[in-house]
């Protein structure tokens, strides 16, 4: 594999990260309901699927329990808005806090501080015959299994919103949930199910940083990434196929400056370090024009 | 329609917000085949009472009981499936969907694909069939009210509802575009729909309805046949205890009295014509006008045509490209709005909860938001509550504000009582020039006559008075003058002798 073709299978392993943090906002959103905790359900989710795989022996146990997390997240976040009507903002950062918190306390208080950092399994790499022989085309597709169901996620999202019933009815109650409501759309029971699948697949971003990026667990290891996220899901308009494109962007902004932090000395690395949020901030500004938001979004919604 | 079957009805109906009892033992009976008015003043609960019916909001007590068979409604889905429909006061569609998706929304079709070409069609025949005409494809965001209006009454039939309930059906109407509806709703009843009428205008009752069930306080004051009955029968029941005289539009009947008005004008505006570079603000285009004092100057428009540009423009002249607005010999053109405040000017704008108040402050906090930098409230920037407090007590007593005392948060008044209060803040000054939008929109029938009475004192001190309203039949009660605003451009001044509704009306909609 030359180096072009090894960076850019970098970039898309880690496209994987953004994309599924950013999805999972995004189904959130579309009801209305601003899921801000992405930090703390990656880290969160990043120790316990590390634990359950490290423990079991199993990568599919690490993803399903990071999943897990995320869905006891969301359903956290979705339950306290909904019944007790404290506003999502104050709750998101309240789940930030609590995954970060948590995330080290699992982690030292089940596999304590070892000489060597332990490895858990990770998610096996599956080459797609001919497809993965074409060059570039191949780094998408010489990938884990994670990588290849975020395509699909990718896929179905944007599928069931454009062109299914359930999308258009999810839509419009981001948009406007009385007019969903006065239809017979039972908004309360849909903004649930989002934001629950929305942080299992913020979950599934959390384990794919210990399960396949690293292998280990080290303390803050998303450093920032679910916030990259919301940034995506902000600048993508709240579309799942160009939260992809601004995923790939992302990664590839972190993932070059990671490699010229290991090659080059033209930049102190502090500044190569800082560069993916200067990125960030460069291209808010610049689609500052462009963006979209459903116009519910973060909004409480109740009927009397 | 003769046939008198009871199709619907509505047994000891209570229902308790808070501390108030917005329906107490309500009955309600309706026939099939009928229009039934459901009359009252604002806030009375008619609107209530249907939201009830409709599964929006839970009752504390009664029954519903539709074709002799009692029924729980839960949700507006549960309404739905009974064929229940409600049109509320404002379009209840996506606005960013387009009709089709509006229309589609919500149906328990299971559908992967999205193109509606069957739907269309359907929809299509339902428009020539009712003469309900609106385009398909445009998002709702960008059609008027009476399209929207158009588009909500075709998803009632669309689903096959037996009853209809219209709330308000007519608010951002004109009288041209009522009539229409009505020819069409009329067809719909014979083919076989009920519907509720919900106003609390009484010429609406008599000219659409064929019973009407009067509501006040939440409590039923009785239910009349409208063919035998005429408009004092309907204000008998409708304010029984209150000596107000009313016109058929339920404004009350004031008298504006002969005012020599100001020989040179207090506000004039000359070619304005604006440019905002946000998306959903109208532009003004050459707007002339003079107001003088002593004169209320009315602006009739349907809602969104440059009502709330032109209020804005004057007390916050930004985005002009051309054109003067002067007060007096003064021009306003880049003062801020502090500025144009310290010239004997108020504004009471249109959204009352959102722009007039500070809805968690109290009483006091609201009374000095606008004159804190005047030197009665403060001394080298420390407020002197003293004297707010004095205001505020002044402003209670003077506008009748029903409150325990100055201290009492202002979101917790109702909509006339905090009305009040932005009134007296207005009036707390002499004034040259006063903008109000919609002063009365959503109030009781005592609270409008005092907002006009005031307004009407005002007249008489020589101030100049702008008046915004989307309320054509209020407009032609108060008004000296009357501006026609039609895509930002003011299209016609009508005087108080050439007040004609059916002219002003055609005018308002482009003709």
């Amino acid at each position: 594999m030359d180096l072009f073709t090894k960076v850019l299978t970098q970039i898309v392993s880690y496209t994987s990260i953004y994309t599924l943090a950013s999805l999972g906002i995004i189904i959130g959103g579309r009801t209305g309901v601003f899921n801000i905790s992405g930090e703390g359900i990656m880290l969160a989710s990043a120790s316990a699927g590390f634990i359950a795989a490290y423990q079991t022996g199993s990568w599919v146990m690490g993803f399903f329990i990071g999943a897990l997390v995320g869905a006891i997240f969301g359903f956290i976040l979705i339950y306290i808005h909904q019944s007790l009507k404290i506003n999502q903002f104050i709750l998101g950062i309240t789940l930030i806090i609590l995954g970060t918190g948590l995330s080290d306390l699992l982690y030292k208080s089940l596999i304590g501080i070892q000489l060597f950092a332990p490895e858990a399994p990770r998610v096996p790499v599956i080459k797609l015959p001919i497809i993965s022989k074409i060059p570039i085309i191949s780094a998408f597709f010489n990938q884990d299994v994670i990588v290849y169901f975020t395509y699909f996620a990718v896929i179905i999202t944007y599928y069931i919103f454009y062109h299914t019933r359930i999308g258009l009815e999810t839509r419009a109650i981001g948009e406007d949930p009385l007019a969903a409501d006065v239809v017979g759309i039972n908004v309360k029971l849909r903004r649930y199910i989002a934001t629950i699948i929305g942080s299992m697949l913020i979950g599934l971003a959390g384990a794919y940083l210990t399960l396949a990026v690293t292998g280990t667990y080290t303390t803050n290891i998303s450093n920032g990434r679910g916030f990259m996220a919301i940034a995506i899901a902000i600048f993508a308009s709240w579309r799942p196929e160009r939260a992809f494109l601004g995923a790939l962007i992302f990664a590839a902004i972190e993932v070059i400056s990671f490699q010229q932090q290991l090659g080059s000395s033209l930049f102190p690395y502090q500044f190569l370090l800082m560069l993916p949020f200067i990125s960030v901030l460069i291209i808010m500004w610049l689609f500052r024009k462009k963006v979209e938001f459903p116009a519910s979004l973060g909004k409480e919604y109740t009927r009397e | 329609m003769s046939t008198k079957t009871k199709i619907l009805e509505l047994k000891n109906i209570n229902k308790r917000f808070g501390t108030v009892q917005a329906l107490k033992d309500v009955n309600f009976e309706l026939t099939k085949g009928e229009i039934h008015g459901l009359l009252g003043e604002n806030g009375a609960g008619k609107s209530t009472l249907m939201n009830i019916l409709y599964g929006l909001y839970n009752k504390d007590q009664g029954q519903i009981i539709l074709r002799e068979k009692v029924i729980e409604i839960n949700s507006p889905l549960d309404s739905i499936k009974n064929g229940i429909a409600m049109i509320h006061q404002s379009a209840t569609l996506v606005s960013e969907f387009t009709a089709v998706e509006n229309l589609v929304l919500g149906m328990q079709r299971s559908k992967l694909n999205l193109n509606f070409k069957e739907e269309k069609k359907e929809i299509l025949k339902l428009q020539e069939e009712f003469g309900l005409k609106f385009p398909l494809d445009i998002k709702v965001k960008n059609l008027s009210a009476g399209l929207k209006k158009k588009i909500e009454i075709v998803r009632a039939i669309y689903r096959n509802s037996s009853i209809l309930i219209l709330d308000e059906p007519t608010t951002a109407l004109i009288e041209e575009e009522f009539k229409q509806l009505l020819s069409s709703l009329k067809k719909m009843v014979s083919d076989g729909l009920t519907i509720i009428f919900i106003t609390h205008k009484i010429k609406e009752v008599l000219q659409a309805c064929d019973r009407a069930t009067v509501l006040t306080d939440g409590i039923i004051q009785g239910t009349l046949n409208t063919k035998n009955a005429n408009k004092e029968d309907l204000v008998n029941l409708m304010f029984k205890d209150q000596k107000i005289d009313i016109n058929a539009s339920a404004i009350p009947l004031i008298e504006l009295p002969k005012t020599n008005k100001t020989k040179e004008p207090v506000l004039s505006i000359e070619e304005l014509t604006t440019k905002s570079n946000k998306k959903d603000k109208i532009n003004l285009v050459d707007l002339n006008m003079e107001i003088y004092g002593g004169e209320i100057f009315g602006i009739a428009g349907i809602s969104g045509n440059g009502q709330k540009e032109l209020a804005e423009v004057i007390i916050k002249p930004d985005n002009i490209v051309k054109g003067k607005i002067k007060l007096k010999d003064k021009v306003l053109n880049g003062l801020s709005t502090v500025e144009i405040f310290d010239l004997r000017v108020f504004y009471i704008p249109e959204d009352r909860k959102r722009e007039s108040i500070l809805g968690q402050g109290d009483i006091k906090d609201n009374i000095l938001l606008g004159h804190q930098r005047e030197s009665r409230f403060q001394k080298s920037n420390i407020l002197r509550w003293d004297k707010v407090k004095e205001a505020a007590k002044e402003t209670i007593d003077h506008y009748q504000v029903k409150t325990p005392d100055e201290n009492k948060e202002i979101e917790k008044l109702s909509g006339g009582n905090i009305q009040r209060v932005v009134i007296g803040r207005a009036l707390l000054n002499d004034l040259d020039l006063l903008v109000t939008h919609s002063p009365t929109a959503g109030l009781d029938i005592s609270s409008v006559k005092f907002i006009f009475e005031k307004i009407i004192e005002l007249r008489s001190k020589k101030t100049a008075i702008l008046y915004l309203n989307e309320d054509l039949d209020e407009l032609i009660e108060i008004s000296d003058r009357i501006g026609v605003i039609y895509e930002g451009r003011l299209v016609e001044i009508y005087t108080r002798e050439q007040f004609n509704k059916h002219k002003i009306g055609s005018k308002m909609i482009g003709g």
